[in-house]
C-alpha cells in the first residue's frame, strides 16, 4: 500500500468515493440492462466503463488532498467527491429553446453530462452488442428441441405454480395466457411450414419474455 | 433524431427507442418487449434499417437477425 500513500493519508479513505462511484455506475448499468446488469461486468468495456466510473471521485479526492498545505484526509470531503463528482458530471446548462419542425419546443442544455453520456453509451453499445448475441445463443440453444408453442405454454404454465414470489408467478402467467390468446388467432388458417415457423416465433418471443422476467438461471425451471 | 423520427408512425418509434435503450436486441426480443410482432415488426425494423437508424446482423434472415442502434444514435 506504499504507493498510495501519495494519494491519502490513510489509503481505505480512498474507498469511500470510489465504492461511491462504482455504486453510481452499477446504478446505470442496472437502468439499461435490468437482470442482465451482472453480465455486463462480464464484458471488457463494461468493466473498463464500471471502473473509470469510481476512479473519477477517487481521483478528484486525490487532486483535493495533494492540493492541501499540508495535506490531511477528510471523510467528509472523500463522501463529497463521491456523491459530488456524480452530481458534477450529471449537470446540464440552460443554453436557451429551439422550436422544433413540428411546432414543439425544445430547450438546449449542454454540460459535463454530455460528454459522459458519450462516453456511456460508447461503452455499454460495445457491451450490449456482446450481451445481444450472448441472450440469442442462450434462449436458441435452450429452447433448440421446443416445436410446439402450446405444449410449451401448458408446461410453463404447471411450472410457474413453483414461484415463490405472488407477483412475478401472476406476471408469467399473465404473459403465458397473452401469448397463448394471440397464438391461437395468429395460427387460425395456417398449416405447413408457415405454421412451423409461427410456433418456432412464439417459442422464441416467449422465451425472451420469460429471460426478462425471470432471468436465465430460473428459465430452466420454467420450462422443465 | 427528433426530426427524422417525427417520420415514424408508432410501433417504429417505440421499437427505435427500445433497441436504442438496450443498444442491441435480437429481432425476437425486440418482440417479447414491445408486444409489436410478425409482418408489422419486420416492417417497422426493415424501415429503421433503411433510415440508417438501426443495423442487422443478418439483413436477409430478420428472423435470427440481431438489431442494433446506429453510431450515430447510441
Amino acid at each position: 500500500m506504499q504507493p498510495l500513500a501519495a494519494l491519502a493519508g490513510a489509503w481505505t479513505i480512498l474507498l469511500i468515493p470510489f465504492v461511491l462511484g462504482l455504486a453510481g455506475g452499477f446504478q446505470t448499468i442496472h437502468t439499461k440492462f435490468d437482470a442482465d446488469s451482472p453480465r455486463v461486468l462480464t464484458t471488457f468495456s463494461g468493466w473498463i466503463y464500471w471502473l473509470s466510473r469510481a476512479l473519477v471521485p477517487t481521483a478528484v479526492y486525490v487532486i483535493w488532498y495533494r492540493m492541501q498545505q499540508p495535506p490531511q484526509d477528510s471523510v467528509l470531503t472523500a463522501l463529497l467527491c463521491g456523491v459530488g463528482s456524480e452530481a458534477i458530471l450529471r449537470s446540464r446548462f440552460y443554453l436557451g429553446e429551439r422550436k422544433q419542425s413540428d411546432g414543439k419546443v425544445e430547450e438546449v442544455a449542454k454540460g459535463v453530462f454530455d460528454l459522459v453520456h458519450w462516453y456511456q453509451a460508447l461503452c455499454l453499445k460495445a457491451a450490449g452488442d456482446k450481451l445481444a448475441t450472448e441472450r440469442q445463443l442462450f434462449i436458441e440453444t435452450l429452447l433448440a428441441n421446443e416445436t410446439d408453442f402450446v405444449l410449451l405454454a401448458r408446461r410453463a404454465h404447471s411450472n410457474a405454480g413453483a414461484w415463490a414470489i405472488e407477483e412475478e408467478k401472476q406476471k408469467l402467467l399473465a404473459v403465458v395466457s397473452d401469448l397463448q390468446t394471440k397464438f391461437t388467432k395468429a395460427a387460425q388458417n395456417i398449416s405447413g411450414s408457415k405454421l412451423e415457423q409461427l410456433n418456432r416465433e412464439f417459442i422464441l418471443e416467449f422465451g425472451y419474455a420469460a429471460m426478462r422476467m425471470v432471468g436465465r438461471k430460473s428459465l430452466k425451471t420454467l420450462f422443465k | 433524431m427528433d426530426e427524422l423520427t417525427i417520420e415514424l408512425d408508432e410501433p417504429t418509434k417505440e421499437i427505435f427507442f427500445e433497441v436504442q435503450r438496450h443498444k442491441a436486441m435480437p429481432l425476437l426480443e425486440i418482440a417479447a418487449a414491445t408486444g409489436i410482432r410478425g409482418a408489422e415488426l419486420e416492417k417497422a425494423v426493415s424501415t429503421l434499417a433503411r433510415k440508417k437508424l438501426v443495423t442487422l446482423s443478418k439483413p436477409s434472415d430478420l428472423f435470427s437477425s440481431i438489431v442494433s442502434i446506429s453510431g450515430k444514435y447510441f
